[in-house]
């Protein structure tokens, strides 16, 4: 009996009632619901930056005026808000069945993210050939504590911010491809707008770390 | 297989049987169905259950002699973080949820599947690989971490035993929390059967829909906490070193953050599982179905916000401990409508005691136990005599063993028909609640006593207080009497796979959808997707309200 | 499901005139640094980075055309966080 049921079964697999169902709202959802925690998890790294510059506040702004250069944060954000323009106007494209316009725009987007990238690797090397980084001489014997918790809040939140973005960049990446082999469709266009969504994400999570740390001196 | 009691008319192999694209174990290994992924839970569950249990109970052979028994203090201080961190991460969290939660989720709603299978296949990837990380801590470098499940900082950062990687795996089974969450929200939202209108849903799926929410909004800063204490170890950024600048008190709100609602995350699936189960045998609807599903609501949403109640003997203001005492205080309302309602149901019912209701009758006594001696250490000067002694050991014992996992075994008895089609044996299954009920009592109660007499937690002697011994001596033999009715509970189950009598679809006639289909159900759960006439708890002849 | 191409829910050029708005806020929270405004700076760094957000989160992200469900979804989550960042602050602003 239950040697005839498999093989029925092998046979029949495809016949099953269940045709696949496509609900993109769903898929939405789902991506909102992951995003939630994205917002939560940065949400515990803004709590400590709350309550860390109530207890450091004198030393916050001197830290923020000192160290950082206003100029490579302003230039970072334009080039994320720039980043998240051109994901935007990606998917529209892709919608509107311009394959190739939307690999263009998706390609400025990921230029923007190394640009991006470029810039913070300047900002840390200068921080640590400052000497601005634990164990170091200049870290133990000069810097107070609220300085120290600037940094080491400067360090671990755009750290964060720098690893979500490599993320999406490879998501981005996988996108471009997956256009290109024509995956991605004006009617299955579901992953490139929830990549999308992802990094419109860290576009939003830079708007509040640049004046956090840049613009409060 | 030869089921000839309820082989439904179109024959679908059943979910034990239908062989996918791979047979064996691959077949349930890769299975992306949500029935095999809820006993491959089951099965880990209750291995690393029964794991848990053998370290209590060498815990408290430990404390049988006010001297060294058979560990020394390092190795029982390792003992109690492993036990704290396989029964919190491993056990209690995922338990309800992740088995019956993703097994009858679908059923009660009349869904095919969750709405990301594949998800759901790779929670229990995490959930294993967290484990396993776990494990790997246990054996290598200095031994598991001994700073206790809630590692707490500083101490954390300083002790040299395997922190980072004890952490991992706690990072990972994160994971497998916000995967299953984000799955059970999304399928709730959009796979409703025709007619599953959000106030026909079985109460079961309305806690597990609140439970979600906790996991979606709180496991994260679990996560980031977690991780900063990671961080904090490799690399010495000072995050909570209070010497270099770092706050161990932030450490305690942000872990705290998400544990408290944790213990929601706990209690609340398994409320959902006795809302289900008391209608069932009292063949009436549910009284007040309208509160019991806004009191999930409301649990969720106030337990998300008293974790401070765990940090009342710390140096957190003043205004802060008044206003978590009075928040804690506050969400022991919606618990006790919940209670009320069940009692109320039972009332004039037509009351059938078989073994789920029973385990049911017991959760209610000793949930009221335990929810009761947490209104009494939510006032803060009560609180300040018990903090950190037995009575804490004891109440959350009373919580989350005799209430969670007691609501674990009635959904393992009530459900075992529905999800293997066959009964376990009725006297066995009853024996076994009474030894457990007897073994229980005798434990954590007391635990309550020597607790408020001064018997602080996490010690491995009491050299100092030899007159504690007969009362330890007592919770030493209750330990013994409890792990006789786990093992004998479990023996029975498991025997009963086998050997247990056939059971026909409808075994206890229950209302909601999972009981409408086979036993076990088919792949794909039903042949057509019922449409959804009634409410949940809908018993045709009764004269409903 | 058969045409072709898909009608965006949001024209180009909104997306165009929303950067526009980006840059220009962008552009008065870095100047406002420069002003001596005390205690008051972070304040009105926040708020325009509040109004940056809502724009990234009501035109890039989809909100406006999305069902009101996801509205509700995230106003729920941030007040949560709000939520947890008032009480956090009552032990910190009273100690």
């Amino acid at each position: 009996m239950s040697e005839e049921m498999d093989t029925q079964n092998n046979s029949g697999a495809a016949t099953l009632p269940h045709a696949e169902h496509y609900d993109p709202e769903g898929i939405k959802i789902g991506m909102w619901l992951f995003l939630i925690t994205e917002l939560m998890t940065f949400g515990g790294l803004f709590i400590l930056y709350a309550m860390q510059s109530y207890t450091y506040r004198a030393d916050f702004l001197a830290a923020s005026g000192s160290e950082l250069s206003r100029a490579m944060g302003a230039f970072n954000t334009v080039v994320l808000l720039t980043s998240s323009l051109t994901m935007a106007l990606s998917i529209n494209a892709i919608l509107q069945g311009a394959r190739k316009r939307s690999m263009v725009l998706l390609g400025i987007t990921i230029a923007c993210a190394l640009i991006f990238f470029g810039v913070k690797y300047f900002e840390w090397t200068a921080k640590f050939h400052h000497g601005v980084y634990p164990g170091s001489e200049h870290w133990v014997n000069e810097l107070n504590n609220g300085t120290r918790t600037f940094f080491t809040l400067y360090f671990s939140m755009t750290g964060l911010h720098g690893v979500h973005l490599f993320i999406g960049l490879c998501l981005l990446i996988w996108c471009l491809v997956r256009i290109q082999k024509g995956q991605i469709t004006p009617e299955r266009h579901m992953m490139l707008e929830n990549c999308g969504l992802f990094w419109h994400l860290i576009d939003l999570v830079w708007i509040f770390l640049f004046p956090l740390f840049y613009l409060i001196a | 297989m030869a089921t000839t009691t309820m082989t439904p008319p179109g024959a679908i192999p059943n979910y034990l049987t239908y062989q996918g694209r791979f047979r064996g174990i691959l077949g349930w290994l890769l299975s992306v169905d949500h029935k095999r992924i809820g006993v491959l839970y089951l099965w880990s569950i209750v291995i690393f259950f029964l794991t848990g249990v053998a370290l209590g109970v060498l815990m408290r052979l430990e404390m049988l002699t006010p001297k060294e028994t058979i560990m020394s203090a390092t190795q029982y201080n390792a003992l109690f973080t492993l036990h704290g961190v396989i029964m919190i991460f491993l056990v209690i969290i995922p338990s309800i949820p992740a088995v019956f939660g993703n097994f009858f989720l679908p059923l009660q709603i009349g869904a095919r599947d969750v709405f990301f299978p594949r998800l759901n296949l790779l929670s229990w990837y995490c959930f294993m690989g967290g484990g396993v990380v776990a494990i790997v801590a246990l054996f290598t470098g200095n031994g598991f971490p001994d700073t206790g499940w809630t590692f707490y900082m500083p101490y954390a950062a300083e002790t040299s035993t395997n922190v980072v990687l004890g952490l991992t795996g706690a990072f990972i089974i994160g994971f497998s929390s916000i995967l299953t969450g984000l799955n059970f929200i999304t399928t709730v939202h959009r796979m409703r059967a025709p007619g599953m209108t959000w106030r026909r849903m079985p109460l079961f799926v309305w806690s597990l829909y609140a439970t979600s929410w906790i996991m979606l909004i709180s496991t994260p800063i679990l996560g980031i906490t977690l991780l900063l204490v990671i961080v904090e170890r490799l690399t010495g950024l000072p995050i909570f070193d209070a010497a270099q600048g770092g706050d161990p008190l932030l450490y305690q709100h942000l872990f705290w953050i998400y544990s408290h609602p944790a213990v929601y995350i706990m209690i609340l699936p398994a409320m959902g599982v006795v809302s289900d189960i008391v209608p069932t045998f009292a063949r009436r609807n549910i009284f007040g179905y309208n509160f019991i599903a806004a009191s999930s609501l409301a649990i969720a949403g106030l337990g998300s916000l008293v974790w401070g109640h765990h940090m009342f003997t710390t140096g957190i203001s003043m205004t802060s401990k008044i206003v978590f005492s009075f928040l804690t205080f506050v969400v022991a309302i919606p618990s006790a409508i919940k209670v009320f309602n069940w009692v109320a149901t039972l009332y004039k019912g037509s009351i059938h005691l078989e073994v789920p209701l029973f385990y049911v009758m017991m959760f209610i006594f000793l949930f009221l136990i335990g929810g009761l001696t947490g209104v009494l250490q939510a006032s803060l000067g009560a609180d300040a005599h018990v903090h950190d002694t037995y009575f804490v050991v004891a109440h959350f014992h009373y919580v989350m063993f005799g209430s969670t996992m007691m609501a674990f075994f009635a959904a393992c008895h009530y459900w075992f028909p529905k999800m293997f089609g066959r009964m376990y044996h009725r006297g066995t299954a009853l024996a076994a609640a009474l030894i457990f009920f007897v073994g229980f009592n005798g434990l954590y109660f007391t635990m309550f006593i020597l607790g408020y007499i001064g018997q602080s937690r996490r010690y491995f002697e009491y050299t100092d207080t030899p007159a504690f011994q007969n009362l330890h001596v007592m919770a030493t033999v209750g330990s013994w009497i409890l792990a006789t009715g786990v093992v004998l509970m479990f023996a029975n189950l498991i025997g009963s796979l086998w050997f247990g009598k056939r059971s026909s679809a409808n075994p206890w006639e229950a209302p909601t959808l999972e009981w409408q289909t086979a036993s076990p159900p088919p792949f794909e759960n039903f042949e057509t997707i019922p449409t959804v006439t009634h409410h949940a708890y809908y018993f045709p002849g009764n004269r409903q309200a | 499901m058969d045409s072709p191409a898909h009608t965006p829910p949001l024209a180009d050029r909104i997306y165009v005139a929303v950067y526009g708005a980006l840059l220009v806020l962008t552009a008065i929270t870095v100047g406002v640094a420069y002003l001596p405004l005390g205690p008051w700076a972070t304040a009105v760094a926040l708020v325009v980075a509040g109004c940056k957000s809502s724009l990234v989160l009501w035109y890039f992200m989809g909100i406006r055309t999305d069902p009101p469900i996801f509205r509700w979804m995230l106003l729920f989550t941030l007040g949560t966080f709000v939520v947890f960042l008032v009480i956090t602050y009552t032990d910190y602003l009273f100690r």
